[in-house]
């Protein structure tokens, strides 16, 4: 193994020679194997027996009563031609991209405002922000619908009030999408703000003395130091935020905009699963959601070791 | 550095010798347990002794306060005619029953007698679901010359079968409650409604406003039954939005498009009803704010025992230019037999004589005690005690008006939320009738042939 000093002079590190797995295994002490044990048993029964049979599911054909049918890779070609997944796909593509780009700009902006804050007002803005993160998602969700009504909702009053035109919101399939998605941006926001924030907070103090000597402006520190080192937090969240958002169901289930306007894969699934009981299909699905997710991780990791490494 | 020394107390050898004596233990204790229960008595002559083990049949009902009260009367009476059965009655929660019933069918571990709403199994094929009783039961023939044929046709029945025997339905929409104190405050004479224009009419009459011109009092209020409503209108304009044959939705037509502004025009022009004034139709019928609803016979009891508002039902009137009287009744409750008790004939017969005495006349009368809905039973309202029953004679007049024209689309769709949705943006005025109606054409669709592709597979 090989890594690189500051004066770019090599070191060598000998590798430990790795023991075989039975003899690791012989050496082990047995309560460190009966923890391990308790933990392999508690994720086999949460994890692997439901994923293995999501994976056997969806090449099954099957209503929850009659016996299952295997049908080969048939609910994946479905999928393919299926527009209403694609309708879907799309939805969730969007979603996502939006909620995810929208949430770590903002919650960027605001953990700069406050890192400009100290003591008491930093602590009552930064619990301010987080408030809609502690707050459990149903009830910020029928709160918003009631401020989203398009007749007597209370943006509505708002928009009114100063002399702009009511709009329909929820009730839109060109606004519905967007309408969730400012919720979401909203509910996670403070969870983006109290990261980045922790990440600024680290960046030593020293670096942007040496900025201002040299004349760096405010933006400047914020595009050469700040951003560059607080990137590994920065892709830790998005990272995150892909994982929860194409995952996201409940706000599509609650708070749904017309016709098939906000309609996700997690819902479709959803939808295909328990509402029409085609559990094969509705597998199959999730599965393409998994594999998708797997993608798009693996993609920014890389991209995240490469920039690191860099 | 102590965990470590504390780990060296046991050594490997040994914690695998425990381990095997533990398992060991363990599998013997397991494979012992069966022996170890007292062996059954021989006969003296040494012939197989006669059975006398009980059957225990296990019921999963609904828990309603009403439901209990029948169980309670029907256990003791099942009772008499069969001693040698262990009712084991399972109250569970309206969702829970819901959630359970099908996944606990295909686990096979279902109650061997199981209440069930007909829209719980419309997206199935109901032979798989529950067991085929018509023989059973005394046939299919002798069944509907009991009861209305209309209840067993809720759900496709492959082969006229019999799968469920029904029991009691709320009928959303085909009926319309009324607080007989407002009826009386303008002299409305509500039980000769000959059309459904008399009834917005009467609403017309008996809304409320204040000087703002907001309803504060709803003469009629359609919010909670608009959908099945919207359905029987369509049929009785003449026009259909499902067919059966082809599986094809189609909400979007001349028909469909005047039964939805029918239903508009009562919160815009005839304005018997609005939504401000109350989120839950149900709770504002309580406060008095609601002179006429849809939300189903069944709460008429419901609000004269307990809300203490004199509440009486009739079905919901024709159209003056209908081309043909038929009302949607929703669903309908009813029970439903395990299909495991195929392979034991005496559990089977006894869960088909307990659904038979839950349905039947006396059962039935029990419940219209304290139930103002309807029961699919002819029987039951031939009976003379009908009259001396709390709720019998509105049930009866009900019952009798509503049955024979009765209709079910027999569709394959099992969550209707999402287009019921649709159909209350529209009258909300947030989006048009028209994109409403393709919008619930589209999700009925697409549910429809998952459905049917699924049951043809």
């Amino acid at each position: 193994m090989t890594q690189t000093t500051m004066a770019g002079s090599p070191i060598q590190i000998k590798a430990a020679p790795r023991a075989g797995l039975l003899k690791r295994f012989r050496r082990a002490s047995p309560f460190a194997l009966i923890y391990a044990a308790a933990i392999m048993i508690f994720y086999t029964v949460i994890f692997i027996i439901p994923f293995g049979t999501g994976i056997w599911l969806s090449f099954q054909n099957w209503d929850f009563l009659t016996t299952p049918k295997f049908v080969g890779v048939r609910n994946f070609t479905k999928a393919l031609s299926d527009d209403y997944f694609w309708m879907a796909l799309q939805k969730t593509v969007l979603f996502s991209v939006v909620e995810i780009g929208a949430g770590v700009v903002l919650a960027l902006l605001l953990a700069l405002a406050l890192s400009y804050m100290r003591g008491k007002w930093q602590h009552f803005y930064l619990s301010l922000y987080y408030l809609p993160v502690i707050t459990p998602l149903v009830v910020s969700i029928y709160l918003w619908r009631w401020l989203y009504r398009p007749t007597g909702g209370a943006i509505n009053g708002l928009l009114s009030g100063i002399g702009l035109p009511e709009q329909p919101f929820l009730a839109s399939p060109t606004q519905a999408l967007w309408s969730i998605t400012a919720v979401i941006v909203w509910a996670h926001l403070g969870t983006g703000a109290v990261l980045f924030l922790a990440g600024m907070n680290d960046v030593p103090e020293s670096l942007y003395e040496a900025a201002r000597l040299d004349g760096a402006g405010f933006w400047q520190m914020f595009f050469k130091i700040t951003l560059p080192l607080i990137r590994p937090v920065i892709l830790y969240q998005v990272v995150v935020s892909v994982i929860g958002t194409v995952q996201m169901f409940e706000p599509f289930f609650l708070m749904p905009g017309p016709g098939f306007s906000t309609r996700t894969l997690a819902l479709y699934t959803y939808q295909l699963g328990f509402q029409a009981l085609n559990l094969g299909y509705g597998a199959a699905v999730s599965l393409i959601i998994f594999v998708l997710l797997l993608a798009a991780t693996v993609f920014q990791l890389r991209r995240w070791q490469m920039s690191w490494e860099h | 550095m102590l965990s470590r020394n504390h780990s060296q107390h046991v050594s490997r050898r040994q914690f695998l010798k425990l381990s095997a004596v533990g398992a060991g233990a363990s599998l013997l204790a397991a494979c012992a347990a069966p022996g170890a229960a007292p062996e059954a008595p021989a006969a003296a002559d040494g012939s197989a002794a006669p059975s006398t083990a009980a059957i225990d049949l296990v019921v999963w009902y609904q828990d309603w306060d009403g439901a209990n009260r029948i169980m309670n009367w029907v256990t003791p009476e099942f009772a008499k005619e069969h001693p040698d059965v262990n009712v084991d009655l399972q109250a569970i929660g309206f969702a829970d029953l819901l959630a359970k019933m099908l996944p606990s069918i295909a686990a096979g571990n279902e109650g061997d007698v199981m209440m069930m709403y007909t829209d719980w199994v419309v997206a199935t094929d109901i032979s798989q679901v529950f067991l085929d009783i018509t023989d059973p039961a005394g046939g299919a023939a002798a069944l509907e010359e009991k009861m209305w044929p209309a209840a067993f046709q809720a759900v496709e029945a492959p082969g006229g079968k019999v799968y469920y025997l029904p029991w009691l339905a709320g009928i959303r929409g085909a009926a319309l409650s009324v607080n007989t104190d407002h009826m009386a405050e303008q002299s409305i004479d509500y039980l000769n409604f000959k059309t459904y224009e008399e009834v917005i009419e009467a609403g017309r009459s008996l809304t409320q406003l204040n000087d703002a011109g907001k309803v504060t009092r709803s003469g009629y209020s359609p919010r909670s039954s608009q959908y099945p409503l919207l359905w029987s209108l369509i049929w009785q304009m003449g026009g259909n939005f499902f067919d059966k044959e082809t599986g094809k939705w189609s909400h979007s037509s001349a028909e469909g498009e005047a039964a939805a502004q029918l239903l508009y025009d009562l919160y815009w022009t005839d304005k018997t009803c609005d939504f401000e004034l109350f989120t839950s139709e149900f709770e504002a019928v309580s406060q008095q704010l609601v002179s006429m609803w849809g939300d189903g016979a069944w709460t008429a009891s419901v609000q004269t025992d307990v809300a203490e508002v004199p509440v009486d039902n009739i079905v919901t009137p024709p159209l003056a230019n209908a081309t043909e009287y038929v009302l949607y009744p929703q669903h309908i409750g009813g029970w439903g037999l395990s299909k495991r008790l195929v392979d034991d004939t005496a559990k089977l017969d006894a869960g088909v004589d307990f659904a038979l005495l839950i349905v039947g006349p006396d059962a039935s009368l029990q419940a219209l005690e304290f139930y103002s809905g309807v029961v699919p039973s002819k029987e039951v309202y031939a009976d003379p005690r009908i009259e001396d029953v709390k709720y019998g004679a509105v049930s009866k007049r009900v019952a009798e008006s509503m049955w024979p024209v009765a209709r079910f689309p027999q569709d394959h769709v099992a969550q209707h939320a999402p287009a019921s949705d649709e159909l209350d943006r529209a009258m909300r005025n947030e989006i048009t009738i028209q994109e409403a109606l393709a919008n619930m054409d589209a999700y009925l669709q697409e549910q429809e042939d998952q459905a049917r592709e699924r049951l043809a597979s």
